[in-house]
């Protein structure tokens, strides 16, 4: 399984992460270093995307975790 | 005679400004470790002090130096009214954020064994994937 990590740096320097596959609060280990650098943190969201693999839901226990921060360098 | 507004911002990686400054068409930005005055256009000091130096000279003839002064874990950007006026201005810092916020985003993941597969731009925004197999 791979990790990804999007980021969309918009034109006035705001910055949106978006973590896949890191399970948990590894997600917030991950970009702890990357967030320290980039400014103050305006906006985090955590969501529980349950996954579809060969037409069978996973249960909660097996659902990806994925998160987005918002931040903005002022 | 022009005057010095300064502009707060959230630089924090005095590596990643410089990279920036470099992709704004200015990899001549001098780094101190002390804070060193300005010059204006005369070459007149200025009591201004930054860390990090755009010289005059890479500006314009009637430009002063645009500095960066790092205090309280941010560089603050000092820019002359005049300079402000040249197109140093909000637009421009914002740039140098984007271009700030591509090489800490890009360095900090690539030190967590993450590489870059794919970048693209639409609308003015870049647009980073990062992946690393576990």
């Amino acid at each position: 399984m791979n990790q990804q990590i999007d980021i969309t740096i918009g034109p006035d320097g705001t910055v949106i992460v978006h973590v896949q596959g890191v399970a948990g609060m590894a997600c917030a280990d991950l970009t702890g270093g990357l967030l320290a650098q980039l400014g103050a943190v305006i906006e985090q969201q955590f969501t529980m995307d349950a996954y579809h693999d060969g037409g069978r839901a996973f249960g909660d226990a097996e659902a990806r975790f994925s998160y987005e921060e918002r931040y903005r360098n002022d | 005679m022009s005057h010095y507004t300064t502009v707060r911002t959230r630089l924090v990686d005095g590596a990643a400004l410089l990279a920036a400054l470099a992709d704004l068409g200015f990899p001549m930005a001098e780094s101190y470790a002390e804070a060193q005055p300005l010059y204006g256009y005369m070459g007149d000091v200025r009591p201004e002090r930054a860390h990090i130096v755009i010289p005059r000279s890479a500006l314009g003839r009637s430009a002063n130096d645009i500095g960066f002064h790092f205090a309280d874990g941010g560089y603050t950007a000092i820019i002359s009214a005049f300079d402000a006026g040249q197109g140093y201005d909000a637009a421009w810092l914002n740039r140098l954020h984007q271009r700030y916020a591509y090489h800490t985003s890009v360095a900090a993941l690539a030190a967590q064994g993450f590489r870059l597969v794919e970048e693209t731009t639409e609308n003015g925004s870049i647009h980073l994937t990062m992946r690393r197999a576990l």
